[in-house]
């Protein structure tokens, strides 16, 4: 504003920038610079050029890049790297998981809502642990596609196998949550089946550093579906996720995630040899 | 929109220009507004490597954002509140404050005091209530601006400071208390 009559003087700015002021000057000679141009043009003397620089270079790289999808942007602000984030933005299998889980939890957590129908609750808790395990093998078959690997360092495919992992628990989790938390009927299972998701995804990135994604998939899947298609047949679903099975998910996801970081640090890992 | 040609372009036209997508824009006002952000945001946190993080985010932020920049109030204000809660944001979770603003750094020298107080602070014209906040403990007057003159929520200003919330609100109290004691005899609206 041009029409202001009092500015802050040259020493004055000087002894802002270098932190020289009492809290109580400082904060006023903020209040004027939030309002006058002159005196930020005049703030120009007291910045490193080269620091400048470096943070428009830093602007203009963020303003050319392609806007992650969220799933990405999600973790970027949980912490995950830029060149990770850009790994598994390249990936086309994040989609893929989201929509099949919106689709298929949708449709069981219905029938689930089904007060007379004990079939919908099995179908529900048959259906929610597998979604993440079955979003993690999709990633990983995903993960052999030459056009992924020209953007990786061979021995990254360990790496970006668990990015995808925590990328499908990510965009999956929570829709199972809030779906099965919006739709009444379905109580507490809305988050039990949790325990089971944690125990069958890290079950499968287990095997998944012996045999092929194939193999696992399937497996883990056939495995469950008997767990659940038995208790059913006892008239005991619930029993599924009730306090002493979530105990025994527990120990699974302990020593699932025990074995799997020892896998992961020996070479056996796929993907971890050149 | 040429802003290259136009170095002295008013903040509202270049925030539109950016909208358009005129990069040269951003430039005019990155190199305008820099200088400043960068000594208020260093005076709450002493770490430059944050500082810098923080501008290039609020510059980012603020390209994009141009197309939701409403034209109500000054440029310069919003970038500060653009500025002002990525470092609350990017301090969050940290147990200590990087910094507290250090208070009685240097005793000012009057005659500049004077006229900065005046026509500055808060916009009251007297100096009684620079001296009241002068008198307040350091604790107190960093509560008092983050809060009143950064304009944050008691929860930022708790992230920013690195205390518990209820620790601001008790001590934003304990200021106005303070200052209206101090202040009784002009009237002045703390409430
Ligand atoms: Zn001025």
């Amino acid at each position: 504003m041009s029409t202001m009559s009092w500015h802050c003087d040259p020493h004055l700015l000087a002894r802002y920038s270098a932190g020289a002021l009492d809290a109580v000057l400082a904060a006023s000679v903020e209040a004027h610079l939030v309002h006058c141009t002159q005196c930020q043009t005049a703030m120009a003397a007291h910045t490193d050029p080269d620091e400048s620089d470096r943070i428009w270079a830093g602007v203009r790289e963020a303003i050319a890049r392609p806007v992650l999808p969220w799933p990405v942007r999600l973790l970027r602000r949980c912490g995950l790297n830029d060149e990770d984030a850009v790994l598994l933005s390249v990936s086309r299998s994040l989609r893929g998981p989201w929509t099949l889980a919106t689709v298929v939890v949708l449709v069981c957590a219905v029938w689930a809502s089904f007060p007379d129908d004990p079939r919908g609750k099995a179908a529900y808790l048959l259906v929610a642990p597998l979604v993440p395990v079955l979003g993690v093998v999709a990633a990983f078959v995903s993960v052999d596609q030459t056009a992924e690997l020209a953007v990786t360092t061979p021995y990254s495919k360990a790496r970006l196998t668990l990015l995808r992992t925590l990328a499908v628990i990510v965009t999956t989790v929570p829709l199972v949550v809030a779906m099965g938390a919006l739709i009444p009927g379905i109580g507490w299972m809305a988050v039990t089946w949790l325990g089971p998701a944690f125990g069958l995804t890290l079950t499968a990135l287990v095997g998944l550093t012996w045999l092929s994604a194939e193999v696992i998939g399937p497996a883990v899947l056939a495995g469950w579906a008997a767990v659940v298609a038995g208790a059913y047949g006892h008239d005991t679903v619930a029993t599924t996720v009730a306090a002493p099975a979530q105990l025994g998910y527990l120990v699974l996801t302990v020593v699932t995630a025990a074995v799997l970081s020892l896998r992961i640090r020996s070479t056996n890992f796929p993907g971890a040899l050149p | 929109m040429g802003m290259r040609s136009h170095p002295d372009a008013e903040d509202a036209a270049l925030v539109r220009a950016m909208a358009a997508g005129d990069e040269a824009a951003l430039r005019v006002l990155f190199t305008r507004h820099l200088p400043w952000l960068r000594s208020r945001l260093a005076r709450r946190c002493s770490d430059p490597e944050i500082v810098a993080d923080v501008l290039q985010d609020t510059f980012v932020a603020a390209w994009k954002g141009a197309r939701r920049w409403r034209g109500d109030g000054e440029v310069a204000a919003w970038l500060w509140g653009i500025a002002v809660r990525r470092l609350v944001s990017r301090l969050r979770g940290r147990s200590a404050p990087v910094t507290l603003p250090t208070a009685e750094v240097e005793a000012a020298d009057e005659r500049t005091l004077s006229s900065a107080e005046e026509l500055v602070l808060l916009g009251v014209e007297h100096g009684d209530l620079a001296a009241a906040l002068r008198r307040l403990s350091p604790q107190l007057r960093a509560v008092i601006e983050a809060t009143v003159l950064d304009g944050l929520t008691t929860r930022e200003a708790a992230q920013l400071l690195g205390l518990a919330q209820g620790t601001v609100k008790g001590r934003v109290r304990k200021a106005k208390a303070q200052l209206r004691q101090d202040l009784i005899s002009y009237q002045s609206g703390w409430s």
